[in-house]
């Protein structure tokens, strides 16, 4: 059913595929293992086992399936995407009860989704006294969970950002602010560059991916970053991503180059996605303590998902193969107020000089826990910052006319 | 005492035949985009190419005929060969035996790699054996599967690796009564041979790569062509051919873009071989989809039937590709100051080389690097094929093994006299 209005919707995940499911588990054929590698050739067998066998015989996706339809309103409206078409879009849009709360967009990334933002909204929305309130859009990225994929190549970081943006505009918010981490940082940023000042009024992103400095571009700049010498915790963050370039950009790779090649196992074997994914939950995550059932629910929804888990892959290769001019990751932003959370065990650490070039970025915060999916493993810690860049005395207070965040003064 | 060497014959039970069937019937397939004409390949393996041979694979294809021929046309065996290494111990290592019954044949191994199998030996093998041409040399021809791939026991530890592998080969050799003997082979092979030569030059004598691989020149060692490398590059930005030819420089540049755009499969093999294993031990289309994409991208326009890709693809899933997977990440196991590969394909030898060139190899160096790391004996470039050279030109690498054997017999009669005679 399509529509420019906002449907009201509910996961119902056919019984047949249910089923199915629990068929292909239950026929799990696994490779063999060498002894005593833990986690340095990928996932360990014992905990795929586990998992395989729990997704099978224990696991019940009804059970969360429910939970997100009671707790989340969810809805689908039909966005249409320059030179793509129309595509329905899939979102969690939970309102404040403060009619003055602020309209922002999560935006998630790879292999997040939509209910990364599960933790924070009930904090955003109702926000003890002092504090602002936020309506939320947590929506599925095309391609991703349950939202159409795109049909056709080229659709880059710009189709994302114009995609967030129509569904702000459709929902009747012309002004917004916009979070993520990720891909959902990127997007968040082409969001502000393309669409900021005039509709996206504020960026608080969790991750940042820079380009390098380059001396010929930045000298000063350049030369501030190599004479100034690293803390102990910079230095640990750096040689974190080091390790993560060094060890950890496998999947990028072929992502980014053969989606199409990887697709098919994933698409086709519950343990193949579950170990592709999985990976990323322990590897990226600040050893937060990920409960089977949290492991599952995150990859059901993957496997379930409307386009395949194939689709997700796309981001990356769209977005390293088409026009970089185009996709402006790396031009500094100035239109609006940027913030930025510092996670320790984020993947990428991205230096003080380097932070120059992001532009307008008039608000930081490190925090002394936390990893790459900041919104799920330290919820108040995110809301916390989002509350202060927001807040009274925020760097980013009253961005949005006429909407602050408090009841009226 | 019993002799170490097991006659072996492929037989997959049916069991495994049975459940492959049935995992192809349930196969869930992914979407794809809408490409433009001649862009089907271009986000990697198309979906309606993958359905026809998974359908084909379930309804048609016939394993049990495909696995007589192959018994039949190549005598295999086992044998319980020590590594070398008191972690791994001795492993099994499945190999294709045959004897030429012309004296003085020459002991020839051949080395697989990866998504090959000793299979690739299939269409040589007669012509190096049994040559009609009484003036062309014969050769006696052993063809194992390496440690972890198809029939070939892994190991249970980690780092098994190419000093390893060639010990295991050389071990092989010598049980078979060669204790001189060449070697041959590409992709792996290629690499494997070269640790034969490095490892083991008493018994080696000589090595025939068709995937010439090495490093950048250095400036303590390669200064002259260090300088030459630069001055191509410099020359080609004023449209001049300096140093090396715009055919080399564009052979450079060809592998400098295939490492940069095609190199995916190895950097997850090479770093996180246990996480990609799942999905290519139970997914019968994601196995076919992972192999089928390079034998298509690596070959010059081979015409691969149904029969030819799914029989690759088989000898993978039999026993499952972990231990293939994991040989990229074993590469890297750590040797004097820096790693097995890095010292395989720079340290100097002295062992003969001879070279085959085929214009749609993934790696493309220029002539010359040749020098670098062994004496270069023999170098041939040729005007059509890929990266499977055995499998697609086998005339024409028998041809070259044969002229490159010549060579190398002339300096070396080890190689002529050390036949056993049974």
């Amino acid at each position: 059913m399509t529509s420019t209005r906002p449907v009201p919707y509910k996961l119902a995940i056919s019984e047949n595929d249910v089923q199915a499911l629990k068929s292909k588990l239950a026929a799990t054929r696994f490779p063999d293992e060498l002894e005593g590698v833990q986690w340095d050739y990928g996932v360990p067998l014992a905990d795929m086992k586990r998992l395989v066998r729990y997704w099978q015989d224990g696991y019940d996706w009804r059970r969360h399936e429910t939970h997100i339809n009671e707790t989340f309103p969810q809805f689908t409206i039909d966005i249409k995407v320059d030179g793509f078409g129309v595509l329905n879009i899939h979102h969690v849009h939970q309102r404040s009860k403060s009619e003055h709360a602020i309209p922002l967009l999560f935006s998630h990334g790879w292999p997040g989704h939509f209910m990364e933002a599960a933790k924070i909204i009930p904090l955003l929305i109702n926000p003890p006294s002092g504090a602002p309130a936020f309506h939320v859009v947590a929506w599925s990225l095309p391609g991703f969970g349950f939202s159409d994929a795109p049909k056709k190549a080229g659709f880059n970081m710009a189709k994302m950002a114009e995609a967030g943006h129509k569904l702000m505009l459709a929902l009747d918010y012309s002004e917004y602010v916009v979070q993520g981490g990720d891909w959902g940082s990127s997007i968040s940023r082409q969001v502000a560059r393309l669409y900021g000042g005039k509709h996206c009024k504020a960026v608080h992103v969790n991750m940042l991916s820079m380009a390098p400095i380059e001396p010929s571009k930045n000298p000063l700049l350049w030369l501030q970053h190599i004479s100034t010498p690293f803390s102990e915790e910079e230095k640990r963050m750096v040689a974190r991503t080091n390790m993560f370039r060094d060890k950890g950009l496998g999947y990028f790779h072929e992502q980014s180059s053969q989606p199409q090649t990887l697709s098919y196992g994933l698409a086709d074997s519950p343990v193949g996605l579950l170990a592709w994914i999985y990976e990323k939950l322990h590897n990226w995550t600040d050893n937060y303590p990920f409960t089977d059932d949290e492991i599952l629910d995150w990859i059901s929804v993957y496997w379930f998902s409307k386009a395949g888990p194939g689709a997700s892959l796309r981001i990356y290769y769209e977005n390293l193969r088409t026009n970089p001019l185009e996709n402006g990751r790396h031009e500094p932003i100035y239109s609006v107020p940027i913030g930025f959370s510092i996670f320790p065990q984020e993947l990428v650490y991205v230096s003080k000089a380097n932070r120059l070039l992001v532009g307008n970025l008039v608000y930081e915060s490190s925090h002394s826990a936390g990893g790459h999916f900041a919104a799920f493993e330290r919820p108040e810690d995110l809301v916390g910052d989002l509350r202060e860049f927001h807040g009274i005395g925020g760097k980013a207070y009253g961005v949005v006319k006429g909407l602050t965040g408090y009841a009226d003064d | 005492m019993t002799s170490p060497i097991e006659k072996f014959n492929i037989h997959v039970p049916d069991d495994v035949l049975d459940d492959l069937k049935t995992r192809l019937a349930l196969t869930r397939f992914p979407n794809e985009l809408q490409l433009s004409p001649g862009e089907e390949w271009s986000y990697g393996t198309p979906e309606q190419v993958t359905r026809n041979l998974v359908e084909y694979w379930r309804t048609s294809f016939d394993w049990r005929h495909i696995e007589d021929e192959i018994n039949a046309h190549l005598p295999q065996y086992t044998a319980v060969v020590n590594t070398g290494s008191e972690e791994h111990g001795s492993l099994r290592l499945h190999f294709v035996h045959k004897r030429s019954t012309r004296p003085n044949a020459v002991p020839l191994i051949f080395s697989h790699g990866w998504p090959g199998s000793f299979l690739e030996v299939s269409k040589i093998i007669e012509g190096l054996t049994e040559p009609t041409d009484p003036k062309h040399p014969a050769f006696h021809v052993v063809a194992p599967s390496l440690p972890g791939y198809c029939f070939s026991e892994p190991s249970r530890k980690p780092g098994l690796s190419l000093k390893a592998t060639a010990y295991m080969f050389n071990e092989l050799m010598k049980l078979l009564g060669y204790t001189a003997y060449m070697a041959q082979g590409g992709d792996w092979g290629a690499m494997v041979i070269r640790a034969l030569a490095i490892w083991h030059p008493e018994n080696c004598k000589a090595i025939h790569s068709n995937m010439f691989i090495t490093t950048m020149p250095t400036p303590i060692r390669h200064p002259f062509k260090l300088v030459k490398l630069i001055g191509a590059v410099l020359g080609s930005f004023v449209g001049l051919e300096i140093g090396y030819s715009k055919d080399e420089l564009e052979g450079l540049k060809f592998s400098k873009y295939f490492m940069e755009e095609e190199s995916g499969y190895m950097h997850v093999q090479s770093t996180k071989p246990q996480t990609l294993a799942y999905g290519l031990t139970d997914s019968p289309v994601g196995l076919l989809t992972w192999l089928h994409e390079k034998l298509r991208r690596w070959t010059d326009d081979y015409p691969w039937t149904d029969d030819e890709i799914l029989t690759w693809v088989m000898l993978y899933w039999i026993n499952g590709p972990v231990g293939s997977l994991r040989y990229y990440k074993e590469a890297k196991t750590p040797y004097l100051k820096t790693d097995e590969r890095t010292y395989v394909v720079s340290q100097y030898t002295n062992v003969p080389l001879g070279v085959s060139v085929f214009p749609n190899e993934v790696f493309r160096f220029p002539h010359d690097w040749g020098h670098m790391v062994q004496p270069l004996k023999f170098w041939k470039k040729h005007e059509k094929g890929g990266h499977f050279a055995a499998w697609e030109r086998p005339k024409i690498l028998i041809d070259d093994i044969r002229q490159f054997t010549e060579i190398v017999v002339q300096d070396d009669l080890s190689l002529r006299s050390n036949t056993i005679s049974t």
